[in-house]
């Protein structure tokens, strides 16, 4: 059963076709929620809230674009909705902490595998975290984040040049660790 | 302890974006095997509101037309009644036991079929009641004819007994005029002078006054017997003088 038919299975509410979509795209998804949310019982939550609003608005789906590009963006967009409900004060950082963030920035950047990547992303405040995750990763411009997110796009932009200040700092607090490790 | 690959330069932040996208991008982390379960339940649930919902919505339209045609059905029904039921009122149906006690010419009519034999029981209600207000009816009209005739023959008694007495009185009077007059001519006749029939000559005499006397003469007739009787009296007198 390819992809499209597994769609009209879907359309018609059939419980086999529905569980192979899940199956196909859930391990994908999962990631998508645990970059924007920092705990798994939250990105558990959204992602099972976000395959029911996929199987609810199936429907809509009119086969423009990839099937994986409309369900992760109905993530992301659950994922925003969470964070706008549970962090009101999603984007408050003050000023005094970001300057501090920027004097560290001189260091260098290292490559790091995906799990070292996603823990530094997680240690960022939400609102960086989430304009970075955007931006960098999901390729949103600053006009449609700003629009997203409900804030300006000076403020976007701003927003992505703090968290990747704070994601060298973090990058660097990891080599520091692991040269002490090789060290010892 | 997490592998590490160190670049020795700095990167830039395109390449800083890069390195989270291709890394972070695609990366795939298994959910807990129990999620689906999860999934399953509340789709199952999402999908059970949704056919009640429907289901209520269906019930709702059905109610809807079922009221709606149940509205025009009794609307049409009190047309029909208002228009054509006091045509057939006239039509009545008799029951069994009020032709009994209806009069002889109703229960000949009965017996000869003219009046339907439905017991008054068996009848509808909207019948059963017109019949009753139908014979309410017709014992009020008997009742108000009883009276209007009874009333009619009183009057009638008193008219008569009213013309009897003013013809009496008239014809007395009139008896009694013709009396003087005959007095009178009598008197002239016999050329007795005498002071009334003289008075009485002259009034009857002259034609002026014989108008005033007949005008005393109407009203007179509609004096009763005493009045007319003083007024034998005063003439008697009159004539006297």
């Amino acid at each position: 059963m390819n992809e499209i038919q597994l769609i009209e299975a879907c359309k018609n509410q059939d419980a086999i076709a529905q569980r192979k979509v899940y199956e196909k795209h859930a391990s994908k998804m999962y990631a998508v929620c645990l970059r924007y949310l920092k705990s798994d019982a939250e990105a558990e939550d959204i992602l099972t809230q976000g395959f029911l609003k996929v199987f609810s608005k199936i429907n809509l789906y009119k086969g423009e674009g990839s099937f994986e590009g409309w369900i992760r963006r109905i993530m992301v967009n659950e994922c925003l909705n969470h964070l706008r409900r549970t962090r009101a004060m999603l984007m408050t950082v003050s000023i005094e902490k970001a300057q501090y963030y920027e004097a560290d920035s001189t260091d260098t950047l290292h490559q790091l595998e995906a799990e070292a990547l996603m823990e530094c992303l997680q240690r960022l405040p939400d609102g960086y975290r989430t304009v970075f995750n955007l931006y960098a990763i999901e390729g949103y411009s600053h006009k449609e984040i700003a629009e997203l997110m409900n804030i300006s796009e000076g403020t976007s932009k701003s927003q992505l040049s703090r968290a990747r200040e704070l994601l060298k700092k973090y990058i660097k607090d990891i080599e520091k660790t692991s040269n002490i490790s090789r060290n010892a | 302890m997490k592998k590490l690959q160190i670049y020795r330069e700095m990167p830039k932040n395109e390449q800083l974006d890069e390195l989270f996208a291709q890394k972070l991008g695609n990366l795939e982390r298994t959910p807990p095997a129990a999620l689906w379960a999860q999934l399953e339940e509340k789709i199952a649930q999402q999908n059970a509101m949704l056919t009640t919902h429907t289901t209520a919505k269906k019930r709702h339209r059905i109610g809807m037309v079922y009221w709606s045609a149940a509205a025009t059905f009794v609307g049409l029904l009190v047309w029909i009644g208002s228009n054509y039921y006091p045509q057939n009122n006239s039509n009545l149906n008799y029951s069994t036991a009020m032709a009994q006690k209806a009069p002889n010419h109703q229960q000949d009519n009965f017996k000869q079929g003219k009046i339907n034999a439905t017991p008054f029981s068996q009848m509808p209600n909207q019948v059963q009641m017109a019949q009753i207000t139908e014979t309410k009816k017709t014992q009020n009209e008997k009742v108000e004819n009883l009276i209007e005739e009874e009333k009619n023959r009183l009057n009638e008694n008193q008219n008569n007994q009213y013309i009897t007495q003013e013809t009496n009185t008239s014809t007395k009077i009139k008896v009694t005029v013709k009396i003087n007059h005959k007095t009178a001519k009598k008197e002239n006749n016999n050329i007795v002078q005498t002071t009334p029939t003289t008075d009485l000559q002259d009034i009857v005499s002259k034609k002026d006054k014989r108008s005033k006397l007949n005008n005393t003469l109407r009203e007179i007739n509609n004096i009763r017997l005493g009045e007319s009787e003083k007024w034998e009296l005063s003439n008697v007198q009159l004539l006297k003088k």
